[in-house]
C-alpha cells in the first residue's frame, strides 16, 4: 500500500475503504480473509477464547482513553519540545505556558493555558523510521511482521477490562481506521468501529425506511433460523464472534446511546470552539463517546509528513490541533470527565532537528515527544529531556512499549499478564514495556 | 608426577586460601548490594502510597531468606555452583540484553567488584549466616518514586490514599451477592487488585436506574468507593440512599434530576473526594451543606444554579478544594474550515 494512500485514508477514507472498514469492524469480516485460508484454518482450530487464568485488574486511574494520533510524524521541536535560541528551532518563537519551566511551540497558545493539567514527555524514541512500521509499533507495541497481526492498545483495553457501556463499542477509531491493526489476532468482537468522518457519525445505523420494527424483528428471526444449523454444526470461536457482532449492532441500533455518535446534537458555539475542522469534530465526537461510556477512542489526523515547507504547513496544521485539543481538555474538565479520561497526543516519530534545503524536516524516530493529560496523569510536569538541539534523549528515555504500558497501567491492566495468539504464542499489552509510574499521580 | 602433585596441592589449597583470606559475609557484603540494586522491584507484594498493589517483578524476591528460597525454586543462589546460580546469569548479561538485571532503565549494571563478591560468596558455599531478612532487617520500604522534573506540587493532600485507610478491616462482599448484580442495571467491580472496596456504574443502563432502583445497592452500600450515576433517572429521593454509603469517595450525578434537597443529603458522605454535579439543579443552598465535607478535592458545578459568591464561601470552608464552575473554551478562530492557501 502506497504511503499516499495511507495518508489519504487517514484524512478521509474513500467511500470504498470506508465501507470495507465498516464491514470489517462492525461485522468482524475481513481480518481473517486478509490473511488467507491458512490463517482462517488456524483461527478455527485454536480457541484462544478466555484467558488461561483470570485477569486481575489493578486500580485504574483512567476509565477512558482518548488517543490523538498525528499521522506522518509530528515535529517535536516545533510543538512539544522547543529549543529557543538554537539553530534547530527554525524561524518560530516558542511561548511560555501556565506551567513553570514548560514551553511550547508558537502555534499552541490555547494549549499553553492548559499545561497545568498536562504532562509533556520529551524522551520518546522509536526503533522504526518508516511510516507503516512506526505507526504499527506505536499502536501495538510490537514490530510489523508478515506472519501475525498484533492487537492495538485499544483492543487490549477492551479485551482485558471490558466495556463500560455494553450497548456501545468498546473501541472506536475516528478519521480512518481501515488500515490500522485493530483487534489483531483477538476475536472479531474486539475490532474497533471506524468512523471515517466525525461529522457524519455512524452511518447505516437506522432501520431502512419502510421497514417496521415488526418486519425488522421478523427478518432477524429468519436470519437466526437460517444461521442456527450452521452455528450448531460449527461451534467455533469466529462463528460466535460474527453472531456477537450482529447482536451488538442490533443492540446499538435500538439504543438511545446511539446519539453519542451524532455531533449535531452540540451547539454551533461548541463546534466553533472545537475548530470546525476534521480534527476538532473528531475531538468533539470523542468527548461524546467517552461521556456515554466508550473506553478507548482514537482520533487520527494526517498530513504531518512535512518533508518540504515544514513551517508553512505547520501554520495551518498546528492551530487546528491547538484549538481542538484545548477545547477537548476544557470541555472534559468542566464535565468532570478529565479526571477519568487520559488524553494522549502523539505521533509515530518526530522530525529532524536539521532543516533541509526545502525548508523541510524529515523522519526522526530517535527522539520525539508526546503530551498526556487527565486520567491520573500529573499536571504541569515534564518528563524526560533531549539535548539542547533536540537530537538525543539525555534523560529518562521511554520506548514505545513503555508508553503503551503506561496507558495500560493507568487503565488498571496488568502489564505482565500473558494472552496467547491462536498460534499459541505469548503476548502482553505493551510487550516488555515498563509503565512510567512517575507521571501518574 | 611432579606436575600432578603440584596440581593436587593447588586444588587442595585454593579454597582454603580463599576462605582464610577473605570470607564473604552475606549480611555485611551482599545485602547492601541487593538493597542498592534489586530490592526496590524484587520484594514481597505490598501496597504503595497510592493504594496500588505492587507485585515482585518476575516473582523474584530478595527481601527475606524465605522469599529468596521461594524465588526461582531456590535456584537464585546455588551453593558452590556458579553455573547453576541464576542470579549470575542475569547480572552478567551484556548491557544491551533486555534480560540484563538491573534493567537499563532502572539502574546501571552491577560493578565488577559487586559481581565478584557475589560469585565468591556462592563459591564459598552461599552461607546466609544468621540473616533471615525478617522484621528488623526487612528491606527498606522503597520510597514513593519522586517525579524527576515536576514544576508544580500536586494539590493532593498528603497521607495514605483513602483506598488504603477505607479498606482496612472492611469485609469483602460475598461472591454470591456480587454475582446477583450480573445482568442488572449496575456493573459492580472491585476498585482493583481484589480490594473489597467497590466501583459501581450504571453506564449503558441509565434509563432503567431511578430512585427506587438504588435500593438494590443496599447490601453493598458500605463497600462502595466510587459510584457513577451520570445521566440516570435519579432525583432527590435517591440521594437518601447515597447518604448510606460511608466509604463513598467519588460520586457522579452529572446530568441527573437531583437538586438542592438531594445534594444536601450528601453531607453524610464524609469521605467524598470528588463530586460531579455538572448539569444538575444544584443551587447555593446545597453548597452550604457541603461545607462539612472536609476531604472534598474536586467539585464540578458547571451548568448548575450556583453563584460565584457561594463557591467562594465553600472554598474558604474547604481549603485546597478545586471547583470547576465554568467552561473555558478557546475563542473560535476566524479562518476556520477554509484551509489557508498560500499563494503569491
Amino acid at each position: 500500500m502506497s504511503l499516499r494512500k495511507i495518508i489519504r485514508g487517514a484524512d478521509e477514507g474513500s467511500r470504498r475503504t470506508f465501507l470495507t472498514g465498516m464491514a470489517q469492524r462492525m461485522l468482524g469480516v475481513g481480518a481473517a480473509a486478509s490473511f488467507g485460508p491458512s490463517f482462517v484454518a488456524q483461527a478455527l482450530a485454536q480457541d484462544p477464547q478466555g484467558p488461561k487464568k483470570p485477569i486481575v485488574l489493578g486500580r485504574a486511574t483512567a476509565k477512558h482513553v482518548i488517543y490523538l494520533f498525528m499521522q506522518g510524524g509530528m515535529s517535536h521541536i516545533d510543538l512539544l519540545d522547543p529549543k529557543p535560541g538554537q539553530k534547530t528551532q527554525g524561524p518560530n518563537t516558542p511561548i511560555a505556558t501556565s506551567a513553570d519551566g514548560i514551553m511550547l511551540g508558537q502555534y499552541l497558545p490555547n494549549l499553553a493555558k492548559h499545561m497545568d493539567k498536562a504532562c509533556v514527555v520529551n524522551s520518546l524514541s522509536s526503533t522504526q523510521g518508516a511510516h507503516a512500521q512506526a505507526q504499527y509499533l506505536m499502536r501495538t507495541s510490537y514490530e510489523l511482521r508478515g506472519t501475525i497481526q498484533h492487537p492495538s492498545t485499544g483492543a487490549w483495553c477492551h479485551r482485558m477490562a471490558g466495556r463500560h457501556n455494553n450497548t456501545l463499542p468498546g473501541h472506536v477509531i475516528v478519521g480512518g481506521g481501515a488500515d490500522t491493526p485493530g483487534a489483531g489476532f483477538f476475536p472479531a468482537e474486539y475490532q474497533p468501529v471506524p468512523i471515517g468522518d466525525p461529522d457524519d457519525g455512524l452511518k447505516n445505523a437506522a432501520r431502512p425506511s419502510g421497514i417496521t420494527e415488526r418486519r425488522f424483528k421478523k427478518r432477524l428471526e429468519m436470519l437466526k433460523k437460517l444461521d442456527s444449523g450452521f452455528s450448531e454444526k460449527h461451534k467455533q470461536l469466529s462463528v460466535g464472534s460474527y453472531n456477537q457482532a450482529y447482536t451488538d449492532a442490533v443492540k446499538l441500533m435500538r439504543s438511545s446511546d446511539l446519539t453519542a455518535f451524532d455531533i449535531d446534537q452540540e451547539s454551533k458555539s461548541i463546534k466553533a470552539a472545537y475548530g470546525n475542522t476534521k480534527f476538532g469534530s473528531g475531538c468533539l465526537l470523542a468527548r461524546r463517546l467517552v461521556e456515554h461510556g466508550v473506553r478507548y477512542v482514537e482520533v487520527m489526523s494526517g498530513g504531518w509528513d512535512t518533508h518540504s515547507e515544514n513551517f508553512d504547513r505547520l501554520e495551518t496544521l498546528v492551530p487546528a490541533i491547538d484549538q481542538g485539543l484545548s477545547a477537548l481538555l476544557a470541555d472534559l474538565d468542566a464535565r468532570g470527565l478529565l479526571e477519568d479520561t487520559m488524553v494522549v497526543l502523539t505521533s509515530e516519530f518526530g522530525r529532524t532537528p536539521d532543516i533541509d534545503e526545502d525548508n523541510g524536516r524529515n523522519h526522526y524516530p530517535k527522539a520525539f515527544s508526546a503530551l498526556l493529560a487527565g486520567g491520573g496523569v500529573k499536571g504541569g510536569m515534564r518528563y524526560g529531556k533531549t539535548d539542547k538541539e533536540g537530537r538525543e534523549v539525555i534523560a529518562d528515555p521511554i520506548s514505545i512499549p513503555d508508553l503503551n504500558a503506561t496507558i495500560a497501567y493507568a487503565c488498571g491492566l496488568p502489564t505482565d499478564h500473558v494472552l496467547t495468539s491462536p498460534s499459541g504464542r505469548p503476548f502482553r499489552v505493551g510487550d516488555k514495556g515498563m509503565p512510567v509510574t512517575e507521571i501518574l499521580g | 608426577m611432579l606436575i600432578r602433585l603440584s596440581l593436587l596441592l593447588l586444588t587442595l589449597l585454593t579454597p582454603i586460601a580463599a576462605q582464610s583470606k577473605s570470607k564473604v559475609i552475606f549480611e555485611r557484603h551482599i545485602v547492601p548490594i541487593l538493597k542498592r540494586n534489586c530490592i526496590e522491584c524484587h520484594r514481597a507484594e505490598y501496597v504503595d502510597n497510592n493504594g496500588r498493589k505492587q507485585r515482585p517483578k518476575g516473582k523474584v524476591m530478595f527481601d527475606t531468606l524465605a522469599n529468596i528460597k521461594k524465588s526461582k525454586r531456590g535456584r537464585l543462589f546455588v551453593a558452590k555452583d556458579t553455573d547453576a546460580s541464576l542470579i549470575l546469569d542475569s547480572i552478567t548479561l551484556p548491557a544491551d540484553d533486555e534480560d540484563r538485571m538491573p534493567p537499563a532503565k532502572a539502574g546501571p549494571p552491577l560493578s565488577k567488584r559487586d559481581i565478584d563478591l557475589i560469585t565468591k560468596w556462592i563459591e564459598q558455599g552461599a552461607d546466609f549466616g544468621s540473616w533471615t531478612g525478617e522484621a528488623k532487617t526487612s528491606g527498606p520500604k522503597p520510597k514513593p518514586s519522586k517525579p524527576r522534573t515536576s514544576s508544580k506540587k500536586p494539590r493532593k493532600r498528603s497521607g495514605p490514599s483513602p483506598i488504603v485507610t477505607l479498606s482496612k478491616g472492611l469485609r469483602p462482599i460475598s461472591a454470591a451477592v456480587l454475582k446477583s448484580f450480573e445482568g442488572s442495571e449496575f456493573q459492580v467491580k472491585s476498585v482493583g487488585d481484589g480490594n473489597p472496596l467497590l466501583s459501581v456504574t450504571c453506564c449503558g443502563k441509565t434509563e432503567n436506574v431511578s430512585d427506587a432502583t438504588l435500593a438494590k445497592l443496599d447490601p453493598i452500600a458500605k463497600n462502595i468507593f466510587e459510584l457513577d450515576l451520570a445521566r440516570s433517572q435519579i432525583g432527590d429521593a435517591g440521594c437518601l440512599q447515597l447518604a448510606k454509603m460511608p466509604r463513598l469517595t467519588k460520586l457522579s450525578l452529572r446530568q441527573t434530576k437531583v437538586g438542592n434537597s438531594g445534594v444536601k443529603e450528601l453531607a453524610a458522605c464524609k469521605e467524598l473526594r470528588s463530586l460531579n454535579l455538572f448539569g444538575t439543579a444544584t443551587g447555593d443552598y446545597a453548597l452550604t451543606a457541603l461545607a462539612s465535607l472536609k476531604h472534598l478535592e474536586n467539585l464540578y458545578l458547571y451548568e448548575t444554579e450556583t453563584t460565584a459568591n457561594a463557591v467562594v464561601r465553600l472554598r474558604t470552608a474547604i481549603p485546597g478544594l478545586r471547583v470547576v464552575s465554568a467552561l473555558d473554551l478557546p475563542e473560535p478562530r476566524e479562518e476556520d474550515a477554509t484551509p489557508k492557501r498560500r499563494r503569491r
